[in-house]
């Protein structure tokens, strides 16, 4: 459970750096408590996947294995903690518009070199049907992505739906 | 354990012992100007609870006594479960003075935020708008940033049962027109001038606030204060906004807040350099 924890502690890192410029041990904390959900499904989610077929390393191997993948979340989350550390409080808290954006098209890149990463991790598991690993993957980030989402906004989730709703007049 | 990474682990311990260290709460002394108490508040911010918040509950409340905030409004999204836990937490442990909020997006974009209330808001049918069980509830009803995206929400009527607009939103930062969208929505809604974070945890805690004039250090004080539109709020570039016969006292304000365009001294940008040299060093080697 090495991988989960080191991304716990970077999660806790950038909350700090993110919220006060500076590490700090009482907001590593509070980042690490706050997004521990974070790992939680996503271990929930890889669990339930693996229940599904046969597979050739146990459960607790696989999940290091698998938080392997984050390596390019990590990687983005250090640029942007090395970009928050030369900023103002104003420019932390209200970059210009094109930085906003910048910053959402750079995720791009990332989704596409983790799901690719886990496409392989699931090849290398599974026992047999070599070809059900993007299935595999597919569940997992179902599973987990809505999980971790509807966590994470709560109640606004619901709103947001309305609105999608009402957008497509449905 | 290579060298290298030695070296990461003891930067980034280095860079956390200096952090943690340097981390104190911002000072606060007790302010009286023309007979009112004057209490720096932030009335939008949201925890990790459901709300799309980067710090918990009791985080936000520390958070806050650090940057030197005599009160939050936690305002989740159409929920109340952080609020009430930071509640707790500042009574049982002391710290700024907490009110039970919500943040409600109704009736076709109407974005508001509740604060001083004891249940989530809940509109429609007999209950009427969000504002009158925002009232119902005895709290106060302000717009959420309101900028031009937001205005064809507000009608007439609805601007008449506002408490307050924020008039200073960390996005006037972002865009060159956003402070003059606010001083329009503004004109519009004579109402108690609020600034407000909108802390989600990017950025700072109050780096948008209202300076409230209560008669009493309360919860109580701070509602019926807004209600009475004793309030200032610098914006963009220090102007200040508010109550007309409040606004000469925004001298004694300035400086009160912690600086919003410092990065920190010479020790923390080495802490800063080492933290984040560390923390690469221990992903990457």
């Amino acid at each position: 459970m090495r991988r989960p924890l080191l991304l716990l502690f970077v999660f806790g890192c950038v909350v700090s750096l993110q919220a006060s410029n500076r590490l700090s041990a009482r907001l590593i904390l509070d980042g690490i408590i706050s997004f521990a959900f974070i790992p939680f499904f996503e271990v929930l989610s890889l669990a339930i996947v693996y229940r599904r077929a046969p597979r050739r390393v146990p459960l607790a191997r696989a999940v290091d294995a698998f938080f392997v993948a984050n390596a390019p979340w990590l990687v983005w989350l250090l640029l942007f903690v090395v970009v928050r550390s030369v900023q103002t409080p104003v420019q932390a808290t209200a970059g210009p518009v094109w930085w906003q954006v910048t910053a959402l098209l750079s995720l791009l890149p990332i989704v596409a070199w983790s799901l690719y990463i886990d496409l392989q991790f699931f090849r290398s598991i599974r026992a047999q049907g070599r070809g059900a690993a993007a299935g595999d993957l597919a569940r997992q980030r179902l599973i987990s992505w809505t999980c971790i989402v509807a966590y994470f906004i709560g109640h606004d989730g619901t709103t947001f739906f309305q609105l999608f709703t009402g957008w497509l007049n449905v | 354990m290579t060298p290298a990474r030695i070296v990461s682990v003891v930067l980034l311990a280095a860079s956390v012992a200096a952090g943690t260290i340097a981390d104190r709460p911002a000072p606060r002394t007790p302010l009286t100007l023309g007979g009112y108490r004057v209490l720096a508040v932030d009335f939008h911010t949201h925890t990790s609870m459901w709300s799309d918040g980067s710090l918990t509950p009791w985080g936000l409340v520390i958070e806050a006594d650090h940057q030197g905030l005599d009160a939050i409004a936690i305002t989740g999204h159409g929920q109340t479960v952080g609020a009430y836990l930071g509640h707790w937490y500042s009574r049982r442990f002391g710290g700024p003075i907490v009110l039970i909020g919500d943040e409600v997006l109704a009736d076709n974009g109407f974005h508001i935020t509740a604060a001083g209330i004891t249940e989530t808001v809940r509109y429609g049918g007999s209950r009427g708008t969000a504002i009158d069980d925002i009232h119902r509830q005895g709290g106060i009803a302000v717009v959420a940033h309101p900028f031009s995206g937001f205005w064809p929400a507000y009608d007439a009527k609805k601007l008449q049962g506002l408490d307050g607009a924020e008039i200073c939103h960390p996005a006037i930062y972002g865009f060159d027109e956003g402070q003059h969208e606010l001083e329009q929505f503004a004109a519009r809604a004579p109402v108690a001038a609020i600034g407000s974070s909108d802390f989600h945890g990017i950025g700072v805690m109050g780096l948008c606030r209202t300076y409230v004039f209560a008669s009493t250090a309360s919860e109580q004080g701070i509602l019926d204060a807004v209600r009475a539109r004793r309030t200032v709020v610098f914006g963009k570039d220090g102007r200040v906004y508010g109550d007309p016969t409040l606004v000469p006292y925004a001298d004694r304000l300035r400086g009160r807040a912690p600086a919003s365009n410092s990065r920190g001294g010479s020790l923390d940008w080495v802490s800063r350099i080492a933290g984040v040299a560390g923390l690469a060093g221990l992903l990457c080697l």
